[in-house]
């Protein structure tokens, strides 16, 4: 059907700004609704929304009679050098969470490794003893009586009883599991947290042009024209 | 208002007719006019509202209906909690539930489907913005350019 996915201008309107009273939008979300479509482009320079923004984030400066938007531009010049400091400082602090998680990430692996080769010593010297238990099973069976009271002293003479040993062994084996699994959930829940970062980040740092002619997939003919159209734009 | 027994018929898009109660319909203002304009027991024909989308809407109409009139016993918090996961579902069909409280003039679902949209907007870059909600870019690539170099005061930050 053909109503669908087709918001009527009215219902935008009021998206955008349910955005700016409820969701704390900023001029830069607005910005980068008007960048999607000529349609967003018209409704996000609408005067009210950027009335709304300019009490917001202006609140004890009295309003003039000049459009809205740019109002709101001229101010945030004004403004920018405060708002650029801290623009700055947001996104050191991002990237040392990012790096942050990064470290903490290196180290759950540490920790995983480690406790891998626990596991695996442990689950070697588990089979290694259960050979040696199933091999004097089988001595007990074919050797006649007194080879077998020989060796029952022998073992006798062991420091540590087989079965005592096998038992630590098992419950060691259960505890490295259950470590692993905490890490792995550990390793799972940072990933995410350093996934949000980055995005964060990645947000943040965001720049409409930059990032435009990064990842445009004209063609070389396109970027020559528009090119020319920079170049004519300096002159 | 008349009693409670009269029923509003409302017929969706695929002929599905729901019954529906008053006390749950004066959720909608649109309904709301036709009870108190003596139509208390017509059929409404819902134009283009599937019948998921309509008991999805008839659901949320009795949640908040009988959780104000004290019927069911749950906290605000809880309702949020029933809200947050009511507008849990794709794209599509949050643009549906939007179209459909606009017509039937449901204004608390209007609010919280409007804020949900505006929540997925909310630092989104206009790349991603197009694509979680299947919007068309109709720029050309010259007016998509100025647009962007107009726009570049708002993230001029980093000396870019």
């Amino acid at each position: 059907m053909s109503w669908k996915n087709e918001l009527p201008d009215e219902l935008w309107r009021k998206i955008l700004e349910i955005g700016i009273k409820a969701s704390n939008f900023t001029f830069k979300d607005l910005c980068c609704v008007s960048i999607c479509s000529r349609r967003l482009h018209r409704l996000s320079n609408e005067d009210l929304l950027w009335s709304h923004l300019i009490s917001v984030d202006f609140p004890n400066q009295t309003s003039s009679s000049s459009s809205a938007k740019s109002l709101y531009k001229i101010r945030f010049e004004r403004e920018k050098e405060r708002k650029l400091w801290a623009h700055k400082r947001a996104v050191l602090r991002k990237e040392s969470q990012v790096s942050e998680h990064l470290r903490k990430l290196r180290e759950i692996e540490v920790r995983l490794r480690e406790e891998r080769n626990k596991l695996n010593s442990a689950l070697l010297e588990l089979s290694n003893l259960h050979k040696v238990s199933q091999a004097s099973v089988a001595l007990n069976v074919w050797q006649p009586e007194v080879v077998r009271g020989r060796q029952k002293q022998m073992v006798e003479q062991c420091v540590v009883p087989v079965e005592s040993r096998v038992h630590a062994l098992d419950m060691e084996v259960k505890l490295c599991n259950q470590q692993l699994q905490v890490f792995d959930k550990a390793y799972r829940d940072e990933k995410r947290r350093l996934d949000t970062a980055k995005e964060g980040l990645k947000s943040m740092k965001y720049h409409p042009l930059r990032d435009y002619t990064l990842s445009s997939t004209e063609n070389q003919e396109n970027r020559k024209k528009r090119k020319k159209l920079k170049n004519m734009h300096q002159l | 208002m008349g009693s409670t027994s009269t029923k509003i018929k409302l017929r969706t898009s695929n002929q599905k007719v729901f019954k529906v109660e008053e006390a749950v319909e004066v959720q909608s203002l649109m309904i709301k006019y036709f009870y108190e304009n003596g139509c208390p027991s017509c059929v409404i024909l819902v134009h283009s509202v599937s019948s998921n989308i309509l008991s999805k809407i008839l659901d949320y109409c009795k949640k908040h209906v009988n959780s104000a009139a004290g019927k069911e016993d749950i906290s605000l918090e809880e309702l949020y909690e029933w809200d947050a996961n009511f507008v849990k579902v794709d794209q599509n069909t949050l643009f549906d539930l939007i179209l459909v409280a606009n017509c039937l003039k449901i204004e608390s679902l209007l609010d919280l489907t409007c804020q949900t949209i505006a929540n997925m907007i909310k630092g989104k870059r206009p790349e991603e913005i197009r694509t979680t909600f299947n919007i068309k870019n109709n720029y050309t690539p010259e007016a998509e350019e100025a647009v962007r170099r107009e726009k570049k005061w708002a993230f001029n930050m980093l000396g870019v």
